[in-house]
């Protein structure tokens, strides 16, 4: 037998088994079984992209951030203003919204990155709200409260149509996702990814074995900022529509929440954690439109009562004991 | 060419008003054994970290072959081959012994910038590993994670990483502290395989350790060094022997001659 490939890095344990093979064919299914819930559906796939990117830089690097809106509201408003400024091939759009939240992040970064913990925290809480009141005042560009609307863009590939029902904008943004999540999967898996681990266990020996730690660190931050871009980008290609809520303070904790649902340090659990919430809030609001906070907060409760690790822990558990075997605990 | 390894002139640190590290001066030639003792909070880990970069010096300079260090960040000391070991174990606590001594390796030669291409596939870093694995007796540990494994086999993990690194003057600060004796003798035998090249200045209260390794020696008390030179003049002088050893102490040194 051959060493489990996650004796080098745990990020490896992820391959194409089964049961990812079963997880991706969800997305497809829901195409067919629900086609008149398309955009809501398109909704559920942002906000696990926005979760995934939170979860390569919580998970992986130790990085806790509370203004990781700001990311996704800077890539959906210059998608947006792109669109409006008559710039509306899709893909290219959907890039250079990723792209200016990269930059965002490569300029912060350094400064940021320099501070952990709860200094951390409070830093990028005051760099999320100072975004939302910037855009709030700038209405000449941003369209203020009324946010940016009627945005257009050209078919994909200048041949699919975002047609009303949201077939286009739906198998666009999966496959976002899925470029993305292989994208995440490699880096995590790679000496690189390794070295993140080392950080969020040990800053202080990862500085004294040479690492560039603040470096390591700031490329991290900068790509998952490039993913959170992109997944606002899509939300205003989807909707046609930006509103001030892309860079609300809810939208980042609310991300957090979704990690903590789904399970911290596997890539799946911002995934997991971002379906299941959104889809749990749709369930519960439609149940009892003032008490939907009541059913995600019992739901949380539940969730981290029972267990190790979000879903992803209770059903790596359930695996386990379904299979019989005792296996090590992972980190 | 041939400039000490390491050349620490005046050093001095203080907390508040409390001098720790006292004008300490100290010159290690290449290939040197040195030990370096002295009373518990004598300032010998003080002094390890001023040297590695880790605390920021009062006053005075370092030199690493000839070239002043004095402002060099901790990190890029490390690049230059001056790599330390803690006394208390500074681990990646969740990662496995195997990726612990990994990171060092990756760092050391700039692998761990890579992004693209699975950790397993670094074959030859991978091999580096596992030689020292084996060299310390780790390799049975390898795919546990750190923290699960006893507390002195960490400890051999702690000087496994300084050795991954690719030393070329090792500051060692009681590697045997906290292991069990039956394994101490691995830890010497370690020490001992380290190439002439690479010198070493090791902390360590033991005086039979000390005895067997030293060929020159530094004593600490209160911030200031008391003596320094060849291993039976420091011993006989009679100052050390009234401000450190003590006469048991002087007779566990003579014993440990006795053995070396
Ligand atoms: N950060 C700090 N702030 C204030 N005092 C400190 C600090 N670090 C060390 N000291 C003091 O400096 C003195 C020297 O400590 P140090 O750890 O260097 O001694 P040591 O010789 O390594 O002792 P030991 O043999 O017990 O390891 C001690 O009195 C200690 O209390
Ligand atoms: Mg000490």
């Amino acid at each position: 037998m051959s060493v489990d490939r996650a004796f080098y890095n745990a990020a490896e344990r992820n391959r194409f088994g089964l049961l990812e093979i079963l997880f991706w064919l969800c997305p497809i299914a829901a195409f067919f079984l629900f086609p008149t819930s398309l955009s809501f559906a398109t909704h559920v796939l942002i906000m696990a992209l926005f979760a995934m990117s939170l979860g390569l830089i919580l998970s992986f690097a130790g990085i806790v951030t509370l203004g990781h809106a700001a990311f996704f509201g800077l890539g959906a408003y210059v998608t947006a203003l792109l669109s409006l400024a008559g710039y509306q091939e899709p893909i290219t759009a959907t890039f250079l919204g990723g792209a200016a939240a990269a930059v965002l992040a490569l300029v912060i970064g350094p400064l940021l990155l320099r501070l952990t913990g709860l200094p951390l925290m409070m830093v990028t809480l005051a760099l999320g709200a100072v975004m939302f009141e910037a855009a709030n005042k700038l209405g000449w560009l941003t369209g203020g409260e009324n946010g940016l609307g009627d945005l257009r863009y050209q078919p994909v590939f200048g041949i699919f149509r975002w047609s009303i029902y949201g077939q286009t904008a739906y198998f666009y943004t999966l496959a976002w996702l899925f470029v993305l999540f292989l994208l995440t999967r490699s880096l995590v898996a790679s000496p690189f990814g390794l070295a993140l681990q080392g950080i969020r266990e040990n800053p202080l020996r990862m500085n004294l074995i040479g690492a560039p730690v603040t470096g390591h660190l700031v490329r991290v931050y900068t790509i998952s900022a490039f993913i959170a871009g992109i997944a606002g980008a899509l939300s205003a290609q989807a909707t046609g529509f930006v509103g001030l809520d892309v860079l609300s303070v809810d939208l980042s904790i609310n991300a957090l929440v979704m990690l903590v649902l789904g399970g911290v340090g596997n890539i799946y659990g911002g995934l997991v954690g971002g379906a299941l919430y959104i889809v749990l809030r749709n369930l519960a609001s439609d149940w009892n439109p003032y008490h939907w906070m009541f059913v995600i907060g019992a739901f949380l409760v539940v969730v981290v009562l029972l267990g190790q690790n979000g879903v992803i822990g209770i059903v790596e558990r359930l695996t386990s004991l379904i299979s019989g075997q005792r296996k090590e605990t992972s980190p | 060419m041939t400039e000490p390894a390491l050349v620490v002139r005046s050093l001095c640190k203080n907390y508040g008003g409390f001098a720790v590290t006292r004008n300490v001066d100290l010159e290690l030639p290449r290939g040197a054994r040195h030990a370096l003792i002295g009373p518990n909070g004598a300032g010998k880990t003080t002094l390890v970290g001023l040297i590695s970069g880790a605390i920021a010096a009062n006053s005075g300079t370092i030199e690493l072959f000839g070239r002043d260090i004095t402002t060099v960040s901790a990190a890029q000391r490390v690049k230059q081959g001056l790599v330390r070991t803690f006394q208390v174990n500074s681990l990646f606590p969740h990662l496995s012994v195997f990726q612990n001594i990994f990171l060092a390796c990756s760092e050391a030669r700039g692998t761990s910038q890579r992004m693209l291409g699975r950790t397993s596939g670094q074959k030859p870093i991978i091999g580096q590993v596992e030689a020292i694995l084996d060299m310390l007796g780790l390799s049975a540990d390898a795919g546990r994670p750190v923290a699960t494994i006893a507390y002195g086999r960490q400890r051999l993990v702690e000087l496994g990483i300084a050795l991954a690194l690719e030393p070329r003057v090792l500051l060692l600060d009681e590697p045997a502290a906290g292991v069990p004796s039956v394994e101490v003798p691995l830890l010497i035998h370690a020490i001992d395989r380290l190439g002439e090249d690479i010198t070493i200045l090791l902390i360590e209260h033991d005086m039979q350790i000390v005895q067997r390794f030293a060929r020159t020696m530094t004593v600490l008390a209160e911030g200031q060094v008391i003596a320094s030179g060849a291993p039976d003049v420091v011993m006989a002088s009679e100052q050390v022997r009234s401000v450190y050893l003590g006469k048991s102490g002087h007779q566990r040194f003579e014993s440990g001659k006795a053995h070396a």
